[in-house]
């Protein structure tokens, strides 16, 4: 009986390794063809270059901000916002149905006056009840709208926006002054193809911003922010750059995008009801538009960069992180046709063969995992050879990749602060693999399990505020 | 070997081996740091050089330095400066550069190894006109291959008045990551001074139709009501692209006898042209045909309805009072987006 029990240990021990290796081998090539991408692309033009080859001839831009309960970011927010680099946008903060002060915050700040627009409902959402502009800020609008969530709120905001590119930032992120200019390029080199852009979002706790403008570049002084900083490096640098080389990204975050609007209303805009919207749309683009045979493109460059709060606390950052996972699957579930779908291309076949290993079967295979090797461990069946195989896939390669992420960013791009900033996220990238990564496959199983729950919730969300730092 | 092992051993390797280049990079960072500050030191002298040149004038040992005008710096931070200054200042410093040889060092630096600083290069050649910096940048566009480099060198050809030829120009749309809106400057500046070039050019069999809206467009820059025809031509064409390029053209032109033809581009079937119309017909006929305009207020497109309110209000008092009057309309449509448009332009209030 024992014998049984031990053969049947060892195999389901060697699923969980064999997983591990296929999806490490996806990782390390994601990282080689990151690191080809910014080789070729070579240094990013200075900020003043970019203005003087682009300003006159790039396409207006309407910044979509969604703001629910952000009355202590909304004015740095904004005020960020009004001081962009760009010669032709506009600001639309879409205020929706929040239960603090968020909308009577912004009048106060920038005086903001009620009036009318025209507009057409091509996307649907919740009534708007009322449209503010401030007499002394022409760029700025302002949509008080009833609550109807995030992607409700947008698709109100790109219905009453008129520029033919929108760019949707979360309230609570700060963008480069120059990231606008940095995220049309694409746009302008390739303006009958290119749909969707998106840019490099880093952590900005422990940075000084004043005014809705990052002073100083700092890292962040607490472990829990400290760790994400290494996870957003990984997952902006390596995957989206790798992908997008394949124009199979599949994800532009939500906190910072630039998409063509005609191309976004062509699907109807935001789908409602979701919470993984920024995942979604981006999906349903492809579809649309593989469906459609259009010959288009869908970009991630990691110059432009929007700095983000990131939680600090493990129940915010439990919540966002199940919240992301039940995004991923519902969209999987949504486009589900579209895997292995010769129709839809390497989208199809990369892009939702990626989600199915790393999103789907990934997190359940960990979890096998971390209970099954401690109890073989502990009973002492367990032969040495699974065991240092499984140390490798579990620490050993997440290791490699994490802290090639870094040497990329620091080869390539450079914006980590000084060298002992460096040391420190190497170090990170050594600690990530002792509690952090296997807490958040954990959180991926909750996140999991509500899906099947159906669980719409967003969780709670507290902010500090950047003046706080 | 058990492939086991082979697991744990290939991990191993790949974790030392990237903490290896992980602290070979750091250790490279302590020496960049160091470089970074003696450029930017490099790059306060250059700037304090030109300074003295405008301002100073004391301290020829600092803008005579030979050394100092050979850095590769020197474009960009050049670009920089000279985007501040105007008229005898700005010839006052170029006269100079060009009297310490900066022309030629910038014409040098066009076969620079690294493309940002050929880039800055052939964009601070502009303020250098002459028949070698014509010869250079046009070697320049000859042998890159990259298309933003070539874009920048004939904008640069454009600004020092040694025009590219029109095929050239419009070679660049058939190329990958061509941009067709950097390249209109180029050919509103050969439509001011290669006007036939570009005529002749349209009328060639086979253009595409990005090729004739880029060139109809352009011909709005020429300030020669002899293109008038041409454009009002291209109004019947097929394409919705080239009807709205050609009325484009028409409103930079501005010339009345064009109206009647545009007022009939009001009626057409893409909300685009409708749109570009309206504009066009602001610019081209004042008050003449605002209440085809105002029909325009009960539109299905908002943009149209919206730019037909603009127009209107454009007009001044009398545009403004045919706008008011039309809050009265019977039809919902237009009376709502009279008073929705008066609100939104700041004249008056919305209606309940």
């Amino acid at each position: 009986m024992m014998d049984v029990i031990l053969t049947v240990s060892k195999f389901i021990g060697l699923m969980v390794i064999v997983t591990g290796v296929v999806q490490y081998t996806n990782y390390f090539t994601q990282l080689v063809l990151a690191t080809i991408q910014l080789m070729s692309s070579g240094k990013a033009a200075r900020p003043d270059a970019l203005w003087r080859r682009y300003s006159d001839t790039v396409p207006p831009i309407a910044i979509l901000v969604p703001a629910f309960n952000e009355e202590k970011t909304i004015v740095e927010s904004l005020s960020s916002l009004m001081a962009m680099q760009y010669p032709n946008y506009e600001v639309v903060i879409i205020n929706d149905g929040s239960s603090d002060g968020t909308l009577d915050v912004l009048i106060k700040a920038f005086g903001l006056k009620k009036t009318s627009r025209l507009y057409s409902p091509l996307a649907p959402h919740e009534p708007i009840r009322a449209i503010y502009r401030s007499p002394h800020q022409k760029r700025i609008v302002v949509i008080d709208k009833a609550n109807g969530g995030k992607s409700d709120a947008l698709n109100a905001g790109i219905n009453v926006s008129r520029a033919p590119l929108f760019c949707c930032v979360d309230a609570d992120s700060v963008l480069e002054p120059d990231a606008l200019l940095r995220t049309v390029k694409p746009f302008m080199e390739d303006p009958e193809r290119t749909v969707a852009v998106g840019g490099t979002v880093r952590i900005a706790n422990g940075s000084i911003i004043r005014n809705g403008q990052i002073l100083k570049v700092q890292l962040p002084k607490k472990l829990l922010p400290l760790l994400q900083t290494v996870e957003y490096l990984r997952a902006f640098l390596m995957t989206r750059l790798a992908w997008s080389q394949l124009n199979t990204v599949l994800i532009i975050s939500g906190a910072f995008g630039l998409f063509r609007r005609d191309a976004v209303l062509q699907v109807g805009g935001y789908s409602l009801g979701t919470v993984g919207e920024d995942m979604e749309l981006v999906v349903k683009l492809h579809r649309d538009l593989r469906e459609r045979k259009q010959d288009y493109r869908i970009k991630f460059i990691p110059e432009p960069v929007c700095w983000t709060e990131a939680p600090e606390t493990l129940e915010v950052l439990r919540n966002q992180r199940t919240r992301w996972q039940r995004g991923t699957l519902e969209t999987f579930e949504r486009h589900g046709k579209m895997a292995f779908n010769p129709r839809y291309g390497l989208v199809g076949v990369i892009g939702f063969g990626n989600i199915l290993i790393s999103d789907v079967i990934g997190p359940v295979v960990d979890a096998i995992g971390y209970i099954l090797f401690p109890i073989l461990a502990i009973t002492g069946t367990l032969p040495l050879d699974y065991f240092l195989a499984y140390v490798a896939v579990t620490s050993g390669f997440g290791l490699a990749i994490s802290v090639g992420s870094l040497a990329l960013e620091e080869a390539q791009l450079r914006r980590v602060p000084k060298a002992s900033d460096l040391a420190l996220l190497t170090g990170i990238c050594i600690l990530e693999n002792l509690g952090y990564r296997q807490l958040n496959s954990l959180w991926r199983i909750r996140g999991g399990l509500q899906y099947l729950q159906k669980s719409q919730s967003w969780g709670v969300m507290t902010r500090k505020g950047f003046t706080s730092y | 070997m058990n492939s086991l092992i082979l697991i744990w051993q290939v991990a191993c390797f790949l974790a030392g081996a990237s903490l290896v280049w992980m602290l070979t990079l750091i250790a490279l960072r302590l020496i960049r740091t160091r470089r970074e500050a003696i450029l930017q030191k490099r790059r306060d002298k250059i700037t304090d050089a030109m300074s003295r040149i405008l301002w100073d004038e004391t301290g020829a040992a600092v803008i005579d330095n030979k050394r100092l005008w050979k850095s590769q710096m020197v474009p960009e931070v050049f670009l920089g400066f000279v985007a501040l200054v105007r008229g005898e200042e700005r010839e006052r410093l170029i006269d100079r550069l060009i009297g310490n040889d900066v022309d030629d060092q910038f014409r040098r630096l066009l076969h620079h190894r690294r493309k940002s600083v050929r880039f800055a290069a052939v964009e601070a050649l502009a303020y250098f006109p002459g028949l070698s910096t014509a010869r250079s940048v046009d070697a320049l566009i000859e042998n890159t291959k990259a298309a933003d480099i070539r874009i920048a060198g004939m904008r640069t050809l454009v600004s020092i008045g040694s025009y590219p030829l029109v095929p050239d120009v419009m070679a660049e749309l058939s190329r990958p990551n061509a941009s067709a809106r950097r390249l209109q400057s180029v050919l509103s500046g050969l439509a001011l001074h290669r006007l036939q070039d570009l005529l002749e050019y349209l009328q060639r069999p086979g253009i595409s139709d990005t090729e004739r809206a880029c060139l109809l467009e352009a011909l709005g820059a020429s300030t020669d009501y002899s293109v008038l025809a041409t454009l009002q031509a291209a109004l019947q064409d097929e394409a919705p692209t080239i009807r709205a390029a050609a009325l484009e053209g028409l409103a930079d032109l501005a010339h009345p006898d064009a109206a009647p033809a545009i007022a009939a581009c009001l009626r057409d079937s893409d909300w685009n042209v409708r749109a570009a119309a309206i504009r066009a017909l602001r610019e081209s006929a004042g008050y003449a045909y605002a209440s085809e305009i105002s029909a325009l207020l009960s539109d299905p497109v908002w943009l149209v309805q919206f730019e037909s309110a603009q127009a209107l209000v454009d007009m001044g008092a009398p545009g403004r009072n045919l706008l008011e009057s039309s809050t009265r309309d019977p039809d919902e449509s237009v009376s709502r987006t009279a008073s929705l448009a008066l609100a939104e332009l700041g004249f008056a209030g919305e209606r309940p």
